[in-house]
């Protein structure tokens, strides 16, 4: 859906985007991880069409974005970080702007604009003013807008920020939604732990370049064997982590709040060992599972720092 | 996708700016305030007139009506240019303007719609003026004609000086910055240059509404009113001697205000496309200077050529002539000419100039190409080429004025010797080529400051030293830093080369300049061939370590 070619995007003496080369499949939705400055908003931009890149060529569906601008923003929602609104027009005012700028006819426009607002949970604020929402209600009526033509791409830079936690289970739940129907989405974050329930694969770039991209669980099993656990007890957990310190293979042992953590440099049957003899020698042992590793231990593994 | 339609039934962006500039509430206060001193200065001016038995029904309501038009001017012309910029430049400010331009709305549509969008209020205080109108129009017996007539030139002067606004809003930086900068750029544009039509140079004064103003409106006005025709600009409103033939002042200012309206148009078209573009393309800065050439050509022909013309301009200036007319009229001309054409290369060198940065960029993207330069219309190509075209029509156009005025054979019986119409070449040439390498080595805000200080002080001290210390020639040598000053004396110098017809030989320069004009116009012309030549090789090795450094910064990092 999106082939992206050796771009590079140059402010002044700063390289934002150094030579970056990825592809996004139809229905993926991937999350452009980094910190500050790393270069994610502006190769989103340089997707929106908004900036034009030093060099490189970027293709989505098919479209070059440079040379088909108008049919390629057709197909593209964009969602800008801290996204601005105009204030002094009413929220449906708002859609009803970008509705007729994208040539809905009027009863697809009156129809989607209250879909729309259904989608974000805006109902209550439907004839407010722009400009008397909150910074969180400003996020969703932009989300709004930006699915107000029925994108195919969803390109959302930072969509998170301001949101309050329900808001954010609630966009979470709805980019799952929108995942699920097919759309090709780039979202950039540097919030990990949001990433990890719906994103389908990963680009992460550091100083502009891109350290690592592709599927989620394929960068996972190419990373190394190293696996970790979780042990929950009902008491202290000073004697399984006495006992886990003492064990072949283990390392890293520490004690949470209800248990300990460790990894486990081998397979399953060792796993199975580690177990039995916990249970056997540790009294109140409640819970043992191996952590599903995230993109966040990604990043922690590949050394990508200044990630919140 | 099954839902889009071809055209969008009304322009989204005005019907955004009518929602947001016209809700009521907005909409009952401006327009209270509107209609309370619309009503003020109608009845004020008709009952005084009337009551007072200073004028009949008809005159006063002709007065009324004049009143109103200011009226409108204000609101539509200032606020209105106001309301465009600062909405322009705010929107672009918070990222707004990046949705609109996300849209596949066609960048003339989003252009229309803002131009009209923006200050929809303002149209809608004015439309409340017009019922003023219209009855005044009635007691005052004003020709339908003649009105429809006046308001046709009335908005398309409003859309230049909205246009005006928009391109501040785009170049500009802030809002606050916006609205300085449109308002600046009124003045000068609209209040300032217009006046320039006092020596000839006619087409500013045609961006306005005075000429049509004064000549449809003004002139129903009785004489004891408006005072004679020639005080109270009626005058102005008469056929345009443009080359050899008379343009109708309608047809004129539209022609004046439509070349305005797409110059600026394809700056706000080339901005809207891309935010870091520069204000200019290298063919649309030509054809712009091209524009401006053609339009102070077309001036300077007429006032040669026609008699008539020559007398509206120069009337008094060749009281003594005998009914002939006055050699030094062709200096001021030339003068007038010369600076604005260098004020306008100025602003178009500046702003097609690239910055380091943008060469870079240009570079590595025609290397990524495969191109070994980059393409000339290019914002990272160089200014150079752009300069010498610009120079040729320059040296083009001065050829043919002065072989004009030498076919006329009403200024001189010999023109001026080749050697001084050389040296006069040599020192255009030269500041062209020093102007351009050096705005081009130092970039912009560097050569901004150096050109003030290296120019301006020159100069002040050129004039000090020959206003009070009668020390012209010392003056005249100092004051050559000043490129401006070094024209100035060129076309002195140049004219006085030229054989006299009988009668008193005139002063092109000053007496005691009049001996040392030759030397110090050849020191400074050879002053600025080396001067030019020197920025050039600077701006040479410039251009050398910037494609080496965009080649040094190629290199690829590892697959992913």
């Amino acid at each position: 859906m999106i082939e992206i070619r050796d771009i590079r995007v140059d402010y002044g003496d700063v390289t934002a985007v150094s030579d970056v080369t990825l592809s996004i499949a139809p229905g993926e939705v991937l999350g452009l991880i980094g910190p500050n400055g790393a270069g994610k908003t502006s190769l989103i931009s340089v997707l929106a069409t908004l900036r034009e890149p030093t060099y490189g060529d970027v293709r989505i569906a098919g479209l070059d974005i440079f040379e088909d601008r108008a049919a390629v923003r057709r197909i593209i929602g964009y969602m800008p970080d801290l996204a601005p609104v105009y204030k002094d027009l009413r929220c449906w005012e708002f859609l009803d702007l970008f509705a007729r700028a994208y040539s809905l006819s009027r009863r697809d426009r009156l129809a989607r604009i209250d879909a729309c607002i259904e989608t974000v949970s805006l109902e209550s604020k439907r004839n407010a003013m722009a400009g008397t929402l909150s910074r969180g209600m400003t996020q969703r009526l932009v989300l709004a807008k930006t699915l107000l033509h029925d994108p195919t791409v969803l390109l959302l830079d930072e969509p998170a920020s301001g949101l309050d936690p329900i808001a954010r289970v609630d966009l979470r739940k709805l980019l799952i939604r929108l995942g699920d129907e097919g759309k090709t989405i780039v979202i950039s974050s540097h919030i990990l732990q949001e990433l990890d329930e719906f994103c389908t694969s990963v680009a992460i770039m550091e100083k502009g370049r891109l350290v690592l991209g592709g599927a989620i669980d394929e960068i996972i099993a190419s990373l190394n064997q190293i696996r970790r656990f979780s042990v929950e007890t009902l008491a202290s957990p000073d004697a399984a982590v006495t006992l886990l310190a003492s064990l072949d293979g283990v390392s890293e042992v520490r004690a949470i709040e209800c248990g300990c953590e460790f990894t486990l440099d081998a397979g399953d049957e060792r796993a199975a060992e580690v177990l039995a003899r916990l249970v056997g020698e540790c009294a109140g042992v409640k819970a043992f599972y191996e952590r599903r590793r995230g993109v966040e231990d990604v990043m922690m593994e590949i050394g990508a720092s200044e990630v919140s | 996708m099954s839902t889009m339609m071809t055209i969008p039934r009304i322009n989204p962006l005005l019907l955004k700016g009518l929602r947001a500039r016209v809700r009521l509430k907005h909409a009952l206060s401006w327009g209270v305030v509107t209609l309370t001193v619309t009503a003020f200065v109608a009845l004020m001016t008709y009952m005084t007139m009337t009551e007072q038995e200073l004028a009949s029904p008809q005159d006063a309501a002709k007065s009324v009506l004049l009143g109103i038009v200011i009226i409108q001017a204000i609101v539509l012309m200032m606020f209105g240019t106001g309301a465009v910029a600062s909405g322009v430049a705010s929107e672009r400010e918070e990222g707004l303007l990046d949705y609109v331009r996300m849209t596949p709305m066609s960048p003339t549509s989003k252009i229309l719609g803002y131009l009209f969008g923006l200050p929809a209020r303002e149209y809608m205080l004015f439309a409340l003026t017009m019922p003023f109108v219209v009855v005044a129009a009635i007691i005052g017996e004003f020709s339908v004609l003649t009105l429809l007539h006046f308001y046709a030139v009335f908005f398309t002067s409003v859309w230049v000086y909205h246009m005006t606004g928009m391109v501040a809003g785009v170049i500009s930086h802030k809002p606050r910055l916006a609205s300085m900068m449109s308002m600046g750029l009124v003045v000068v544009l609209y209040f300032a240059l217009p006046n320039l039509s006092l020596v000839g140079i006619t087409f500013f004064e045609f961006l306005t509404i005075r000429p049509t103003l004064f000549g449809l409106l003004w002139q129903e006005l009785p004489e004891s009113m408006r005072g004679p025709a020639a005080a109270s600009g009626i005058d102005s409103f008469r056929d345009v001697p443009f080359f050899s033939g008379m343009a109708h002042p309608t047809l004129y200012t539209l022609l004046v205000q439509g070349f305005m309206l797409a110059v600026m148009f394809s700056v706000v078209h080339r901005r809207w496309r891309d935010q870091a573009s520069h204000t200019f393309s290298k063919a649309g800065a030509l054809a712009t200077f091209a524009g401006v050439l053609v339009f102070l050509l077309g001036s300077v022909w007429a006032i040669v050529v026609n008699d008539e013309a020559y007398r509206q301009v120069f009337g008094a200036m060749s009281g003594g002539m005998g009914g002939g007319r006055n050699p030094e009229t062709v200096e001021l001309l030339l003068i007038i000419a010369v600076m604005i054409v260098g004020a306008t290369f100025l602003l178009l060198v500046s702003s097609t100039t690239p910055s380091r940065h943008t060469a870079v960029e240009g570079w590595r993207r025609a290397r990524k190409l495969g191109r070994s330069r980059i393409g000339l219309n290019a914002d990272g190509a160089s200014s150079l080429p752009l300069t010498l075209a610009m120079v040729l029509l320059t040296l083009g156009g001065g050829a043919l004025v002065l072989w004009l005025v030498g076919r006329q054979g009403e200024y001189y019986a010999r023109g001026p010797s080749a050697g001084s119409m050389l040296v006069m070449a040599f020192g255009i040439v030269g500041i062209a080529l020093f102007v351009q390498g050096m705005r081009e080595r130092l970039g912009f805000l560097v050569f901004g400051v150096a050109a003030f200080l290296f120019w301006m002080i020159p100069f002040f001290a050129m004039m000090i030293m020959m206003a009070a210390f009668d020390a012209y020639v010392a003056g005249a040598y100092v004051g050559l830093a000043c490129p401006p000053v070094l024209l100035v004396f060129s076309i002195g110098q140049m004219l006085e080369t030229t054989t006299p017809l009988a009668g008193p030989a005139p002063d092109y320069l000053p007496p005691s300049l009049a001996s040392s004009a030759g030397a110090i116009t050849l020191v400074g012309a050879i002053g600025y061939a080396i001067a030019g030549a020197l920025a050039q090789v600077a701006r040479a090795a410039n251009w050398r370590s910037v494609r080496s450094g965009a080649g040094g910064t190629l290199s690829r990092p590892e697959a992913m």
